[in-house]
């Protein structure tokens, strides 16, 4: 894997932070601090498209659904007794 | 090194539409949430210690079941569509296994055990008491989401502890 420099500005009030999250996340090391936001955002990104998908889901039925009426529900779907 | 691992229909429907958890997010100190199915989906977000494997028939089932339940046509596609991208975007596969498996009673858990075999997943994530009562099957787990829920916080701790 190829590694390329990417360069950002920052503010000096928020320089300080940086340090600090870069010593805690990336021991240290920038890429290394770098990597590890890009994978926890993108948890976050992906935790938060199936937040959305769950609350609308909520939404339309208006209610929980229990696991013994999903069960029913697939068994009704394959042609199975539940 | 990354678990490969399968959730069945029931688990994929129970995340979307179960009761309530801090969903998508994994409280490290069991008991979880109420809502095992979802914790088991926060716990492939991560992409620390499992892989997603899933199949078409999966996929497809989770889609009408959901209908059947009352969620909209659109709503369950984008769900299976979110599925997807989740599962390639992590490195894991969405197969559409060959027949092969015929050591449950049902058809239904038979196409689950397939792409469990497909995908050489060490875990197969299911609340069908047909399919758990066959763990350990083939060299695999078969556990319930409560159970798988519980062994990754146990492992994750600890992995924590010693590191």
């Amino acid at each position: 894997m190829s590694a390329k420099t990417v360069g950002f500005a920052i503010g000096d009030d928020e320089r300080a932070l940086l340090d600090e999250l870069v010593e805690h996340y990336g021991g240290g090391n920038r890429s290394e601090f770098l990597r590890v936001a890009i994978r926890r955002l993108a948890r976050d990104r992906r935790a938060e498209r199936l937040q959305n998908l769950q609350q609308e889901a909520r939404e339309q039925l208006g209610r929980v659904v229990t696991p013994d009426e999903v069960r029913v529900a697939i068994a009704e779907q394959v042609g199975r007794v539940a | 090194m990354l678990t490969p691992v399968v959730y069945d229909v029931n688990v994929l429907v129970n995340a979307l539409v179960g009761p309530d958890s801090s969903y998508p997010y994994l409280p490290r100190i069991p008991p979880t949430t109420e809502n095992a199915a979802a914790d088991c989906l926060a716990i492939t977000l991560d992409g620390d210690d499992m892989l997603l494997f899933s199949s078409l028939h999966i996929l497809s089932t989770t889609a009408t079941a959901l209908v059947r339940l009352g969620v909209g046509a659109d709503l369950a596609q984008r769900y299976v569509g979110a599925l997807t991208d989740i599962i390639t975007e992590l490195g894991g596969a969405v197969l559409d296994p060959p027949r092969k498996t015929h050591d449950s009673r049902d058809h239904e858990d038979n196409l689950a055990l397939d792409c469990a075999l497909a995908a050489e997943a060490l875990i197969l994530v299911s609340s069908d008491h047909d399919l758990t009562s066959l763990n350990p099957w083939n060299g695999r787990l078969i556990l319930t989401p409560e159970r798988f829920v519980a062994h990754v916080v146990a492992g994750r701790r600890g992995s924590s502890s010693r590191g």
